[in-house]
């Protein structure tokens, strides 16, 4: 899903879907970092991730599960969310 | 998580949250064919020897799931609302365990008038909870936030994106 950057999903009605994009917060600070955002929001460079989407779900899958009224659906990833966890539950290895 | 039972509570207004109903496992066709989705056999975790249609392979996203308990309630008084925090599993071949979990949010809004602005709504509301602003797409300069854009051709982008 992540990989699949801005290329139309299927899933959705066509024009009835968008794709959510999170910008993470930089890490260090100080001033060659300072430098270094300036820089790449001049030059429009950016590390923006996309963590999911929504939209209209197309018919054809409405069919597929039987549903007779229109759908909408959300879906996003929540890792860059989370705080600290019990390593055992983290996909460190 | 961290933040999780900010999402639990009845914080997420009307919306039901449906966890302990669904499975963590479906069918192939209910992964990728009925999404329109297709296999390229390197995404989803695949079941050697599954027990019935329903645990064919662990699922990737957490629609199906969604879709299942709308078509499984359609008695009921619409709108049908629900959501569903959970983890699904991803094949990751770069890892010695060869898989990795992910834990996702959805939310599905049934009802006769398709209601893209209801799922957005949702969006923005679990955003403000988690504390991160929304920016414009071409705000390069903001620190960190989120924003919406367009996939599905540009019917969208005059009309409904300039007002985000």
């Amino acid at each position: 899903m992540l990989t699949s950057l801005f290329l139309p999903d299927p899933m959705y009605f066509p024009g009835r879907a968008a794709t959510i994009c999170y910008r993470p917060p930089t890490e260090k600070r100080g001033k060659f970092a300072l430098l270094k955002h300036s820089v790449e929001s001049t030059l429009h460079l950016s590390h923006d991730i996309n963590i999911g989407t929504l939209g209209i779900l197309h018919p054809s899958v409405l069919e597929k599960f039987e549903i007779g009224f229109p759908c909408s659906a959300l879906e996003f990833t929540l890792e860059p969310f989370k705080k600290e966890m019990p390593g055992i539950w983290t996909n460190d290895d | 998580m961290g933040r999780g039972p900010a999402f639990n509570s009845s914080r997420l207004e009307a919306f039901t949250d449906i966890a302990k109903l669904t499975s963590s496992k479906c069918s192939h066709e209910e992964n990728f064919e009925w999404l329109n989705h297709e296999d390229d056999g390197n995404t989803a975790i695949k079941i050697a020897n599954p027990k019935s249609l329903e645990f064919q392979v662990v699922r990737t996203t957490l629609i199906p799931g969604l879709l299942k308990t709308v078509r499984e309630n359609r008695s009921h008084a619409l709108p049908i609302k629900i959501f569903e925090i959970s983890e699904v599993g991803f094949k990751d071949t770069s890892r010695e365990r060869q898989t990795r979990n992910e834990r996702h949010a959805a939310a599905v809004w049934c009802n006769k008038t398709a209601g893209f602005e209801i799922v957005h709504g949702m969006l923005d509301r679990a955003m403000k909870m988690l504390e991160i602003p929304h920016i414009s797409s071409t705000d390069f300069e903001a620190g960190t936030g989120y924003y919406i854009r367009e996939t599905n051709g540009s019917y969208l982008a005059g009309s409904y994106f300039v007002k985000c």
